[in-house]
């Protein structure tokens, strides 16, 4: 087998590098843009801009988790009669055993939860259920369709459960109350239906007023519900964070993804690039120097940013990896356009549409609840991660963010290569 | 004086180019030779464009040989960059950039001394405008710093698509001479154009291509010998035209006869003219 020595020529790359700096400092839209970047990030520094409003930008509740910690034929009832419009809304899931009463599961921005647990002693021999409805801050009313389902399926269980063992004692049926159309979308009214079924239980037997513990052996019991609410605010947007991160990651789009293939694309276009390539610079040099130059300046860019918003982040070596695979990520994203795009409009049109599609797929996926068609995308693990090192909470989902992000960087950097040796000088 | 086989530049051997079912150029064989200005020529379509591209490395061939300097282009390409410097027909200059960082870029790709700049724009007759952004440069500008940014390095070997295009007559004369010096220099020029005076002009040896094929090659003078025609149109004072062949001696004792006899209006040999015998060769002609 041949090795095949290649030789990076450092004047060159330095000619190339200069020659970039040079266009970009006589064409000034780019740094024009750079600037305003800074300057925005300057102003959230000096305002404090979003500090106290967390959740504004959150946008209401897009899923709900129902968790129990037992699949008893209640919960399992809940998970079978979930009506269309919620199907793609509510996620059922088991609460890990070793959870302790206290401890609560910290669900990400824009959801809400119910959670149903069973109290480990209770007072009476009734059995006994603790009901905690999780929800962000400032966005109680937005729970009330989730809430809603609750209860009204939730009774509806109940109430076919007492019937079968009314019945079974020859006491007669318990006629299902009647909700108006606007009582039916008021959650409390059911709630409170529910309260009084045991009453109406207790009405039909005839042996209650001999006992003094409640109803006959045999006849059904209406389990006992400590309700609970929980707004949260611990998990909810730092908005500063989440512009921060914005920030970073369009810097990193705008150079690698935007400039560069437009860039590129318009020295092929006017042959300048032909110019370089018969020059001694190498194809792989007039490459790399690219390949250095715009991921350099979306990393610089993104640095200030960084440094003007949270300075401390800098320190962290979690961050500076997830800068550089996310750049190494744009980079890619960007080559491959520069190399499919035959002119500088197409390519400014590409990153464009790609930005849309991209947009528009994280959408669907997130309507259709498909989160594991969403994890193929780098723009979806990347605010993620960025936000985890920013706001000093990385757990092992952000892990996982890293190191998926990581996969999908070298896949389009492999992918770019690809095309770009099937079409990159043309 | 016959070349000697170390004298030559460029060597094409069997050259074929083919793009899918067409056929670019067309088992070409041709050798350009040291302190030769070559002029390369053809109708559009001919084949010469693939050509220049086959000898910049931007087309690869079909089959076939091409060596520059003893070098071969598919398997020495990294080393015959730096011998040849490449004119194209359209600018491709950084029109954000001065005429003077224009060359500074790629004089320093190919670590030419910082001089050599202004040696060559003052070669170019741009000095004045060195300074002044590509932008605002006139279309001859522009070709004035292509060849000034070609000529950097001093090539051993210089390819002009359409050299003098757009250019006024003095500035085409500048470019001329340079182009001279070059030569003298013994370095070796090809140009492609469609400026028969040009060629006539300027170059050694003129090669003419159709349909890929090399249809004619030879020095201007010999063309010049070769397609001549030796006829001579004579008016007569009665109105009558004739054409008399310079080969036919019944014919030229007739004009003998007229001239004697002061019955010769006006009198025309067919002087040589490139642009028809390029017509000619080519098939070109209307007839």
């Amino acid at each position: 087998m041949q090795i095949r020595v290649v030789k990076i020529r450092w004047y060159i790359l330095k000619i190339l590098l200069k020659k970039e700096m040079w266009r970009h400092l006589s064409n000034r839209g780019g740094l024009v843009l750079a600037i305003l970047l800074v300057a925005a990030a300057m102003i959230i520094s000096i305002f404090d801009v979003g500090k106290e409003k967390s959740t504004e930008l959150l946008g209401g509740i897009h899923h709900c988790f129902i968790h129990g910690d037992t699949n008893d034929p209640w919960f399992q009832y809940l998970e079978n009669h979930v009506p269309n419009m919620l199907k793609n809304r509510l996620r059922f899931r088991q609460l890990p055993q070793n959870l302790a009463p206290d401890q609560f599961i910290e669900y990400p921005p824009g959801t809400a939860a119910i959670e149903i647990r069973s109290p480990r002693e209770t007072r009476t021999s009734k059995t006994s259920y603790q009901i905690t409805l999780i929800h962000p801050v400032g966005d109680r009313a937005k729970m009330m369709l989730y809430e809603n389902w609750f209860w009204r399926e939730s009774y509806a269980f109940q109430l076919i459960r007492a019937n079968q063992l009314l019945e079974k004692a020859g006491l007669g049926k318990l006629e299902s109350p009647n909700f108006t159309q606007n009582e039916s979308e008021n959650a409390w009214l059911i709630q409170e239906a529910f309260a009084n079924l045991e009453n109406r239980i207790l009405k039909l037997d005839p042996l209650h007023s001999n006992t003094k513990n409640g109803l006959t052996a045999g006849l059904p019991s209406i389990p006992e519900y400590q309700i609970e609410e929980q707004s949260r605010r611990e998990s909810n947007l730092d908005t500063n964070a989440a512009i921060t991160t914005a920030l970073i990651i369009f810097s990193l789009f705008f150079t690698c993804v935007y400039l560069m293939p437009s860039l590129t694309c318009e020295e092929r276009e006017r042959g300048l690039l032909l110019a370089q390539a018969l020059s001694p610079a190498t194809s792989l040099e007039i490459l790399i120097a690219k390949f250095l130059f715009y991921p350099l300046f979306g990393i610089v860019l993104a640095l200030i940013l960084v440094g003007l918003q949270q300075p401390i982040v800098l320190t962290k070596p979690i961050f500076w990896i997830g800068l550089i695979v996310l750049a190494a990520g744009s980079l890619g994203i960007g080559m491959t356009l520069a190399s499919l795009a035959k002119t500088q409009r197409s390519a400014s049109l590409g990153a464009l549409i790609y930005m849309l599609i991209i947009a528009l797929f994280l959408l669907i996926c997130q309507q259709l609840n498909l989160p594991l068609l969403s994890s193929f995308v780098l723009e979806y693990h990347a605010p993620n991660l960025m936000y985890g090192i920013l706001t000093n909470q990385m757990k092992p989902l952000h892990w996982t963010h890293l190191g998926l992000v990581s996969a999908l960087s070298m896949l389009w950097i492999v992918i770019a290569s690809m095309i770009f040796r099937r079409w990159g000088w043309q | 004086m016959v070349p000697n086989s170390s004298d030559t530049r460029i060597r094409i051997n069997d050259l074929v180019v083919r793009y899918g079912n067409y056929t670019a150029v067309d088992h070409l064989n041709l050798q350009i030779y040291r302190g030769e200005l070559f002029g390369l020529l053809g109708p559009n379509g001919a084949g010469k464009s693939t050509t220049i591209r086959v000898l910049i490395g931007q087309q690869i061939h079909t089959s076939g040989t091409v060596e520059i300097l003893q070098l071969d282009i598919r398997k020495q390409w990294q080393q015959i960059k730096s011998l040849f410097g490449y004119v194209p027909d359209r600018d491709n200059l950084f029109d954000e950039f001065t005429g003077r960082r224009n060359l500074q870029i790629f004089a320093s790709l190919y670590q030419v001394q910082a001089s050599r700049i202004n040696q060559c724009l003052e070669m170019v007759e741009l000095s004045d405008a060195a300074d002044v952004l590509v932008s605002g440069y006139s279309l001859g500008m522009k070709k004035k710093l292509l060849l000034a940014r070609a000529l950097l390095h001093n090539p051993p070997v210089l390819y002009l698509d359409e050299p003098t295009a757009n250019l006024d007559i003095r500035s085409a004369e500048a470019v001329h001479h340079i182009l001279k010096k070059h030569v003298q220099q013994g370095n070796t020029v090809i140009l492609t154009t469609h400026n028969m005076h040009e060629v006539e002009k300027i170059c050694d040896r003129v090669g003419i291509m159709c349909r890929g094929r090399l249809i004619a090659l030879d020095s201007p003078l010999a063309l010049r010998t070769k397609h001549t025609e030796r006829r001579v149109d004579v008016i007569l004072h009665d109105g009558n035209r004739h054409e008399i062949s310079l080969d036919d001696r019944h014919q030229l004792s007739h004009l003998s006869e007229w001239i004697q006899i002061g019955k010769v209006a006006s009198m025309h040999t067919r002087e040589f003219d490139f642009h028809s015998t390029f017509l000619k060769l080519t098939g070109m002609t209307f007839e």
